[in-house]
C-alpha cells in the first residue's frame, strides 16, 4: 500500500471509534427494560366499508410505543403508562386518525379507527433522505413510493420491473427479454458522462450492488445482466424514491442519481398464519419483428412458468416475524430451454420490541438465481443478428436445419448468490431523543459462464471451443447512526435536530479464467483445454460521511429543511479533502392557513408549495485516481505499459438541483394534482479527458464538464368512483427531461459508444450520447436545371436524445363488489431516437442476398450515374429513428373469493395477468425501441436497439391463499 | 418515564464499549483501508531491478500493436484495398476527406507515439536504475523507440515527440530515428538486430532522399551475416494481442475488407491472429538499391537489384489456407484475367477460387509473380518504375508501405491537437495530404467486370511512374 493510501487510512480512526461508540450505546439502552405500572390499548382499524386494514401502524403519539395491525385489522398496544394520550392510526392510502384516549393502570382502552381514503397521503411517512422518518406534508420535495397493494398488484419477477411505470421523473425501462438483463434505471435525467445512471439502492438502511455484470464477465453482443435483477420482488413491504438533489443530499457523493429504498415486511402480529402462493402461466416472443418463417417457428418456444411461494407471518406486539420460501421456473422463450431461468429465495424479516424505548427489526435474504442467455444484438453467434439479418434462412440451397443447429451449440450462463442482511437498532431513551443504529451487508457471488463445444467453434471464429468463466464477489458493509432530537417547542414553533454519521465499504473481485481449443469432445472444464489463462480485477473503496439537519416547523404548516453532509471517500484524489453537500428546503401547507376560504376548500382541500435547494454528488470509480502501470501478459512474458495516467485532483461531480413544485388536492382530496419543476446541474462533471498522445497515455478522467438537465414531472390521482361495490382508481403521470452537456470545459467532445458510422457523443450544447450520423447530401446536380440529386456525399449530423425526453404512464384499478379488481398499467416514452442495428446488419448483410438487396436499395437514396453509391456507414443517418413506443405493460384481474366459500382457508385470490400485453406508436423498423443494444459496464444511455430476445408477453395465473 | 438498568447490564455494556473500541482502534476492524492492485508508480519506481526485461517486453508488444494497426491502414489509404461495408471509416477510401476526427486510423498514430513514450520513459527512468539490464536489451529499447519514429515519419508530416513538445518534421523524426538505431547498432552484438538497425537506417535514408547514405546501409545490411535473407517481424500472441491486419482480412464475414483484383493471388497473407507480420527484410534492401540506380539512370544496375529482390521474393517460404470467405460480388474464378488499367495487356492467374473447399497458397513473407524473365525484358525507364514500384506493392502487400510510396500523409489526431498547443486545427501536420496526381474520390479501388475480365480503373504504378520525381524521395526523373 502506497504511503498516502495509508496516512489516508489512520486519518479515519476516530471513525471508526465513534460507529462503535454509538453502537454500544444502542446495544446496552436496549437491553433495558421499563419496570413502570401500564395500561393497554386495543381496537381495529378498517376503511370505510369496514374492511379491515391489515398492517396499519397505530402509534402512541410522542412515544415510540405502537404497533401493527394483524390479518383481522385488529391491534393491541400493552404497556402503555397511565395517562392522556393521542392514538394515531396511519395506513398508506388513507388519511390518518387520531384519537385522544386515557389509560388507566391496568386497565384497557378500546380505540377504532375507520380511515378515509385519499389520493394525496400526505400523512405517509417517508425516512429515505429525511434523516429521521417525516410526514410528507412536511417534505419540501418531491419522494416517490410504492406501496405494497401496489406491490402485491404487479406481476413482476425483481424490484426494477416493479419499478417500471410506477414512478414519475423514474425512467425504468426493459433492456430486452433476456434473463438476467433486467431494466435501465435513471431519475431526471444523465448527470454524468462516465457513471452509469442508475440510482444508489439501499435495503432497510443497507446499500446493496446496483451493477451491470462484471468488468471481466463475457459478453453476449448485448444485454448484460444486473444485479438489480436479484433484487427479489417478493417480500417488499414498500419503496422509497428520491430522485437526487435535495432530497437526496443526506446520502452525499453517491446520491446524484437518487436513491431507491427497499423496506422488507418484518411480520403481522397474531397467531401464525401461513399464506402462500401457486402461479403458473407461459411467456410468448412477440414475432412481429422476426424476419424468416422459420426463425418464428424454429427458435422460439412457449416459456412455461411456475412459481411457488410459502410463507408464515404473526407473532404479539413484542415480536413478529415474517418468513417466506420461494421458487421459480421460468423454461424461457428460446428452444431447448436457452433461456430457463430459476429462482430460489428464503427471506424473513424481525421485528422486536424489546422494551418501550427499543425496538430491533433484522432482516436477511438469501437468493439463488440461475438462468441461460444466449447471443445477441451484435454477436456473430447470434442468430437473431447473423442468420436473421441475412435472411438466411429464405435462400435457396441452404441447410437450414444444420446452420440452425450450430447455432444453438454455445452453452451461456449465469448463477448468482446473493445474501442481504440488515439489523437496525431503534432506541428512543427519551421522547424527545431518537437513535437509530444500522449494520448490514450485501453479499453477491455470480458466475458467468460461455462454454462453446470442440464442434461449435468453427462457426464463430473459433476452432476447438471454448470455456470462459468469470466470477464476480461483491460485498458491500454498510453502518450508520442516526440521532434525532426534538426541541421543545417554542411560540408554535417545532424543530427536529438529526445528526448522522455512514460509513459503507465495497469490496469488488473479479477472476476470469480462459480455456480453449478442447481435444476431447463432451469436456466442459477448463482442465480439458489446450491453453488456459486466468485475469483478475480487484476493486475497494471506502465512503464515510457526517450528517446534520435541522427541520422546522412553523405553526404546523410552513416546514424549513436545512442540511448538509460532509464526505470522504477512497476515490477521491489526494489533494481533494472533505466534500460538503448543503441543502436547504421549504414546504408550505398554504390551505392550511385560516385565509385560505372555507368555500374553496370545500373543492380545493388542501395545497402544499414546495422548494428546495440541495447538492449530490458521484464519486469517481476506485483507483481512478491513480497514475499507474500495466504489466501486460505478451508472449508468455510480463510487459510494461502505460496505465492511468493519474489525477490528484480527482472528485466527486457536484450536482446542485433546484426542486419546485406544489401537491394539490380536490374534492376531499378524491383527486390529486403534484406538479414539480427540477433543474439540476452537474459540475466538475468527470470527462475523459486526452493526455498529450505524445507522451504515451490515454485518456484521463477530470472534473472539467458541465450538464444540466431540466424537467417537469406531472401526477394526477383520482378515485373518482368511490361506493360499496364499486371503487375506481387512477394515476396519470407525465415527466420531462431536457438534457445537455453545457460545458465540456475545454476537454474534446468525445465517443461513448456506438459504433464508427454513428457513436453516441459528448458534444457540448447536445443531449448526452447524441448518435452522429452521416446524412446522405442533397445537393444541386445540373446547374442548367437546378435539379437536385445525390452524389455520393454526407454530412456529419446529430441527432436525437438516445433516452426519451417524454415519458408518460397511466394506471388504473377498479374493484366490483370489493372482490373483484381490474388492474391495469400502461407506459409510454417520445422525443427520443435509436439507431436501428437490426436495419444496420441487414444492410450489411444484404449483399449476400438478392431479396435484402432491393430492401437496401430502397431505404439508401440513389446516386447519380457516376457517383459512388452510398453504403450503411456513408448513409447511416437513414438507421436512426424516433424511438418513441406505447406499451400495456401490465393486465391483471384479481378475484378475492368469499370466505364463506372457503372451508377452513381463512383467505383465498385467484389472479390472472398479463405482462408486457400490447405495444403500439412504434415508429422504429422491426425493433422494440425500448430495449437497449449493449449495456456496458462504465454507461448506458440507451441509443442504439439491435435483433434481440425482446420482453415477451407473460400469462400468469395463480393462486393467493392464506391458512 | 424512566429507565432501569441492572448493575449487571451496566457491567456487561462497559466491557463490551471497552472491548470494541479496542478493536476500533487497530486495523483487524478497520473499513478503510483500500489497496489499488495495480502497478502504481510508487510500486515501480521501488523496486528498480530487473525492469527493463519487462520494459523490453512492454517495448514489443507496443510495437507490435503499432505494427498491427499500421500495416492495415497503410494499404487501407491505398489503391491495395478496397472497404466495402467495415467498421472502419469510409473516409479512408476517400483520402481527400480524412480528417483529424476521422475513425480507426488514429490507433497508427498513438500506437507510434506510445512507443516513442515508453522508450523515452525507459531509458530515462528505468534503464538507469536498474543494475541488472544489459547492453542488448538497452540496443532492443533504442531499435523500437527508431521503429516508433520511423513509422510516424512515414505516415505523418509534422508532429510533437515530447509531451507538449514543439512540431517536428518527418525529416526531424527521421533524423532523431537514425541515432536510436545508430545507438542500438552500437550496443548489440547480435547480428540480427546488426541487419535490422541496417535495413531501418535504409529505409529512413530513401525517405530523407540520402542516397549515399541509403545505398551504404543497404549494402551493409545485406552484407551481414544473414543479410540476405533477413526477415523481422512483429509477433503477436493469440491470447494477448492479435493483429488488427488479421482480423479485417481473414476474420471477415461479410465482405468486409477485399484486396485489389490485381493482388489477389497474395491475399490472405495472415492467416491466423498470431502470423507475425514482417516489418524489415531483405527484399527491401534490393529495391532501395534499383531506386538509387534509377535515379543515376543506372538502367543496368536497377534490373540486378530488382532480379535479387524477385529471386529472394519468390524464395520466401509460402502456406496453403482454406479460404472460406466466398468473396460474393467480387472476382472468384481463376479463368478471369486483370487488366491493371484498360490500357494494359490482362493478366492471367491473379485471380483464386474461394469459398468451399477451396485451398489457395499463401505468401506470409513476400512473392510477386514477376519473373526474373519478365524483369530482364525491360527496356525503358519507365517500365523500369513501373515495375519497382509494381514489385514494391507486391513485396509490401499488407505491410502498411503502400500509403507512403503513393505520397499519402496523414493528419495527427483530434487528441494530438486537443491535447497540445504547439498543434493548432489546421497547421502543420493537422490536414491530410493527397498529391494530385492521385485520382478523385475513391476511384483507385474502383474496377469492372466484363465476362472474364477485370478492368482496373487506374494503374497506380502507372500513375507513380509518370509522377515519379514527386513520388520518389530519391529524385527520379522520369
Amino acid at each position: 500500500m502506497n504511503q498516502s493510501l495509508k496516512r489516508w487510512s489512520h486519518d479515519v480512526p476516530f471513525l471508526r471509534g465513534a460507529f462503535l461508540a454509538a453502537f454500544l450505546l444502542l446495544a446496552v439502552f436496549a437491553m433495558s427494560k421499563a419496570q413502570e405500572s401500564t395500561g393497554e390499548i386495543r381496537g381495529k382499524v378498517v376503511d370505510t366499508r369496514g374492511e379491515p386494514l391489515v398492517g396499519a401502524n397505530v402509534l402512541v403519539s410522542g412515544t415510540a410505543i405502537g404497533s401493527t395491525t394483524n390479518i383481522d385489522g385488529e391491534y393491541v398496544i400493552r404497556r402503555v403508562p397511565a395517562g392522556q394520550f393521542s392514538i394515531v392510526a396511519r395506513f398508506v392510502g388513507y388519511k390518518s386518525g387520531v384519537k385522544d384516549v386515557t389509560v388507566q393502570v391496568g386497565g384497557t382502552v378500546t380505540v377504532d379507527f375507520a380511515l378515509q381514503s385519499t389520493t394525496l397521503q400526505m400523512d405517509e411517512v417517508i425516512v429515505t433522505g429525511q434523516g429521521v422518518a417525516t410526514e410528507r406534508r412536511r417534505l419540501p420535495t418531491a419522494v416517490e413510493s410504492i406501496t405494497s397493494k401496489e406491490i402485491d398488484l404487479a406481476p413482476v419477477k425483481d424490484v426494477g420491473q416493479l419499478l417500471q411505470g410506477r414512478i414519475p421523473g423514474l425512467q425504468a425501462l426493459s433492456n430486452g427479454g433476456m434473463p438476467g438483463s433486467s431494466v435501465r434505471l435513471m431519475t431526471r435525467g444523465v448527470k454524468s458522462a462516465l457513471s452509469q445512471p442508475t440510482p444508489v439502492i439501499y435495503v432497510d438502511g443497507v446499500r446493496v450492488d446496483n451493477n451491470y455484470q462484471g468488468r471481466l464477465s463475457s459478453g453476449t453482443g448485448g444485454q448484460i445482466s444486473s444485479s438489480i435483477n436479484d433484487l427479489v420482488a417478493g417480500e417488499i413491504d414498500r419503496i422509497e424514491i428520491t430522485k437526487g438533489g435535495a432530497s437526496s443530499t443526506l446520502f452525499g457523493a453517491e446520491a446524484a442519481n437518487g436513491v431507491i429504498q427497499i423496506f422488507t415486511k418484518k411480520g403481522i402480529p397474531g397467531a401464525i398464519r401461513w399464506n402462500g402462493n401457486i402461479t403458473t402461466g407461459y411467456d410468448d416472443h412477440p414475432l412481429d419483428n422476426i424476419y424468416s418463417d422459420y426463425t418464428k417457428q424454429k427458435f422460439f418456444q412457449k416459456g412455461i412458468f411456475q412459481s411457488y411461494r410459502l410463507g408464515a407471518t404473526g407473532g404479539n406486539e413484542a415480536i413478529s416475524y415474517n418468513v417466506s420460501g420461494k421458487i421459480s421456473q421460468n423454461t424461457g422463450t428460446v428452444v431447448r430451454d436457452k433461456l430457463d431461468d430459476k429462482l430460489y429465495n428464503l427471506s424473513s424479516g424481525l421485528r422486536v420490541v424489546s422494551s418501550d424505548l427499543s425496538s430491533i427489526e433484522v432482516s436477511a435474504s438469501y437468493t439463488r438465481n440461475q438462468y441461460g442467455i444466449i447471443f445477441n444484438d451484435n454477436a456473430i453467434a447470434s442468430l437473431l443478428n447473423s442468420l436473421e439479418t441475412e435472411g438466411r434462412f429464405d435462400l435457396p440451397g441452404v441447410n437450414r436445419d444444420s446452420l440452425f443447429e450450430q447455432f444453438l451449440l454455445p452453452d451461456l450462463g449465469e448463477q448468482v448468490n446473493r445474501f442481504i442482511s440488515s439489523a437496525n437498532f431503534n432506541y428512543t431513551p427519551f421522547p424527545w431523543w431518537d437513535n437509530k443504529f444500522t449494520i448490514g451487508v450485501d453479499y453477491r457471488k455470480s458466475e458467468n459462464r460461455h462454454y462453446v463445444p470442440l464442434e461449435g467453434g468453427t462457426f464463430i471464429g473459433t476452432v476447438g471451443g471454448y470455456l470462459f468463466r468469470a466470477d464476480r464477489e461483491y460485498k458491500t458493509i454498510t453502518l450508520a447512526y442516526t440521532g434525532s432530537f426534538k426541541l421543545p417547542e417554542v411560540m408554535d414553533i417545532t424543530q427536529v435536530l438529526t445528526v448522522g454519521a455512514q460509513g459503507f465499504r465495497v469490496d469488488d473481485r473479479e477472476v476470469r479464467g480462459e480455456g480453449r481449443t478442447f481435444r476431447i469432445p463432451g469436456t466442459k472444464d477448463f482442465d480439458n483445454a489446450s491453453t488456459i489463462s486466468a485475469f483478475e480485477s480487484n476493486q475497494e473503496l471506502f465512503s464515510y460521511g457526517f450528517l446534520i439537519q435541522d427541520q422546522v416547523g412553523i405553526w404546523d404548516r410552513l416546514f424549513l429543511d436545512l442540511g448538509v453532509r460532509f464526505d470522504g471517500n477512497s476515490t477521491f484524489g489526494k489533494d481533494v479533502g472533505i466534500q460538503v453537500f448543503p441543502k436547504f428546503g421549504v414546504a408550505y401547507n398554504i390551505s392550511q392557513e385560516a385565509f385560505w376560504p372555507e368555500f374553496i376548500k370545500e373543492y380545493w382541500s388542501s395545497m402544499k408549495l414546495r422548494a428546495s435547494w440541495g447538492q449530490t454528488g458521484t464519486f469517481p470509480p476506485p483507483f481512478s485516481r491513480d497514475r499507474t502501470f500495466g504489466a501486460s501478459q505478451f508472449l508468455n512474458e510480463s510487459a510494461l505499459t502505460f496505465g492511468n495516467p493519474g489525477n490528484s485532483e480527482l472528485k466527486p461531480e457536484k450536482t446542485t438541483s433546484i426542486d419546485v413544485g406544489f401537491d394539490a388536492g380536490f374534492l376531499d382530496e378524491k383527486f390529486s394534482l403534484e406538479f414539480s419543476y427540477y433543474k439540476q446541474v452537474t459540475r466538475d462533471a468527470m470527462f475523459s479527458v486526452t493526455e498529450d498522445p505524445a507522451a504515451g497515455l490515454g485518456f484521463q478522467r477530470r472534473n472539467v464538464g458541465e450538464i444540466t438537465n431540466d424537467g417537469i414531472e406531472i401526477t394526477l390521482r383520482a378515485t373518482p368512483i368511490d361506493m360499496e361495490d364499486v371503487q375506481v382508481n387512477f394515476r396519470g403521470s407525465f415527466a420531462t427531461i431536457n438534457n445537455v452537456v453545457s460545458s465540456l470545459g475545454g476537454a474534446a467532445p468525445f465517443t461513448i459508444a456506438g459504433f464508427a458510422f454513428a457513436p453516441q457523443r459528448v458534444e457540448v450544447g447536445k443531449p448526452v450520447g447524441i448518435i452522429r450520423a452521416n446524412k446522405p447530401r442533397l445537393e444541386v446536380v445540373d446547374p442548367a436545371t437546378g435539379r437536385m440529386g445525390y452524389r455520393g456525399n454526407s454530412d456529419e449530423v446529430f441527432i436525437g436524445s438516445p433516452f426519451p425526453t417524454r415519458t408518460i404512464s397511466a394506471s388504473a384499478e377498479v374493484t366490483l363488489f370489493r372482490d373483484l379488481t381490474l388492474s391495469g398499467l400502461l407506459e409510454g416514452a417520445w422525443g427520443h431516437y435509436v439507431l436501428n442495428q437490426t436495419i444496420s446488419r441487414r444492410m450489411v448483410n444484404a449483399l449476400s442476398n438478392p431479396n435484402l438487396y432491393q430492401y437496401v436499395l430502397a431505404r439508401i437514396p440513389q446516386v447519380e450515374p457516376g457517383s459512388t453509391p452510398y453504403n450503411r456507414n456513408t448513409a447511416s443517418a437513414v438507421l436512426v429513428e424516433p424511438g418513441d413506443w406505447f406499451k400495456l405493460r401490465e393486465i391483471a384481474l384479481r378475484y378475492r373469493v368469499p370466505r364463506t366459500w372457503l372451508f377452513g382457508v381463512n383467505g383465498m385470490t385467484l389472479v390472472a395477468s398479463v405482462r408486457n400485453v400490447a405495444r403500439f406508436g412504434i415508429k422504429a423498423e422491426d425493433i422494440d425501441p425500448e430495449t437497449s443494444f449493449i449495456p456496458n459496464t462504465t454507461i448506458e444511455v440507451g441509443g442504439i436497439v439491435g435483433a434481440t430476445v425482446e420482453p415477451p408477453r407473460q400469462y400468469r395465473f395463480g393462486i393467493d391463499f392464506t391458512l | 418515564m424512566r429507565t432501569h438498568i441492572t448493575v449487571q447490564q451496566k457491567l456487561v455494556g462497559v466491557l463490551t464499549i471497552f472491548f470494541l473500541i479496542f478493536m476500533g482502534g487497530c486495523e483487524l476492524v478497520d473499513p478503510s483501508d483500500v489497496e489499488n492492485p495495480q502497478i502504481t508508480a510508487d510500486n515501480l519506481f521501488a523496486n528498480p531491478n530487473g525492469g527493463t526485461t519487462s520494459l523490453v517486453t512492454g517495448m514489443r508488444r507496443y510495437f507490435s500493436a503499432m505494427i498491427g494497426i499500421s500495416s492495415f491502414i497503410g494499404d487501407l489509404v491505398s489503391d491495395n484495398l478496397d472497404n466495402r461495408t467495415s467498421f472502419y471509416a469510409n473516409e479512408l477510401s476517400f483520402p481527400r476527406t480524412i480528417k483529424p476526427t476521422t475513425f480507426t486510423y488514429g490507433d497508427v498514430y498513438d500506437n507510434a507515439q506510445r512507443l516513442n513514450a515508453l522508450g523515452l520513459f525507459g531509458v530515462n527512468t528505468i534503464i538507469p536504475n536498474d543494475a541488472l539490464a544489459t547492453n542488448e536489451q538497452r540496443a532492443e529499447v533504442y531499435f523500437y523507440r527508431g521503429m516508433g519514429l520511423l513509422i510516424l515519419a512515414e505516415f505523418f508530416t509534422n508532429f510533437p515527440i515530447l509531451e507538449k513538445g514543439p512540431l517536428v518534421t518527418a525529416a526531424d523524426a527521421l533524423n532523431e530515428a537514425l541515432t536510436q538505431f545508430n545507438t542500438a547498432l552500437s550496443l548489440t552484438n547480435l547480428n540480427p538486430m546488426r541487419v535490422n538497425c541496417r535495413l531501418a537506417r535504409a529505409r529512413a535514408y530513401r525517405l530523407l532522399g540520402d542516397k549515399t547514405n541509403a545505398a551504404a546501409e543497404a549494402n551493409a545490411a545485406l552484407a551481414l551475416p544473414g543479410g540476405t535473407n533477413h526477415v523481422f517481424s512483429a509477433q503477436f500472441d493469440p491470447a494477448n494481442l492479435t493483429a488488427t491486419t488479421y482480423a479485417a482480412m481473414v476474420g471477415r464475414t461479410s465482405n468486409d475488407i477485399q484486396p485489389n483484383p490485381r493482388l489477389d493471388f497474395l491475399d490472405p497473407k495472415f492467416t491466423t491472429n498470431a502470423t507475425a507480420i514482417p516489418v524489415l527484410k531483405s527484399e527491401e534492401a534490393h529495391l532501395i538499391l534499383a531506386e538509387i540506380a534509377l535515379s543515376n539512370n543506372d538502367l543496368a544496375g536497377a534490373k540486378a537489384s530488382m532480379r535479387n529482390a524477385v529471386t529472394l521474393a519468390r524464395s520466401r517460404t509460402t502456406g496453403t489456407f482454406n479460404d472460406r470467405d466466398s468473396r460474393t460480388g467480387r472476382p472468384n474464378d481463376p479463368a478471369m484475367t486483370v487488366r491493371a488499367d484498360s490500357a494494359s495487356t490482362p493478366v492471367a492467374g491473379l485471380i483464386q477460387r474461394r469459398g468451399g473447399t477451396s485451398i489457395v497458397t499463401t505468401y506470409p513473407i513476400s512473392y510477386t509473380y514477376l519473373t526474373t524473365t519478365m524483369i530482364d525484358a525491360l527496356v525503358t525507364k519507365a517500365e523500369h518504375i513501373h515495375t519497382l514500384f509494381l514489385l514494391r506493392q507486391h513485396i509490401f502487400f499488407l505491410e502498411g508501405r503502400r500509403m507512403t510510396d503513393l505520397g499519402i500523409r496523414l493528419p495527427v489526431t483530434q487528441r494530438q491537437i486537443d491535447g497540445n498547443p504547439n498543434v493548432v486545427a489546421g497547421g502543420p501536420g493537422t490536414t491530410v495530404v493527397v498529391p494530385s496526381y492521385i485520382p478523385p474520390t475513391d476511384e483507385m479501388r474502383h474496377f469492372s467486370v466484363s465476362g472474364l475480365v477485370v478492368t482496373i480503373k487506374w494503374d497506380m504504378n502507372k500513375v507513380i511512374a509518370a509522377n515519379i520525381s514527386s513520388v520518389s524521395p530519391l529524385g527520379i526523373t522520369p
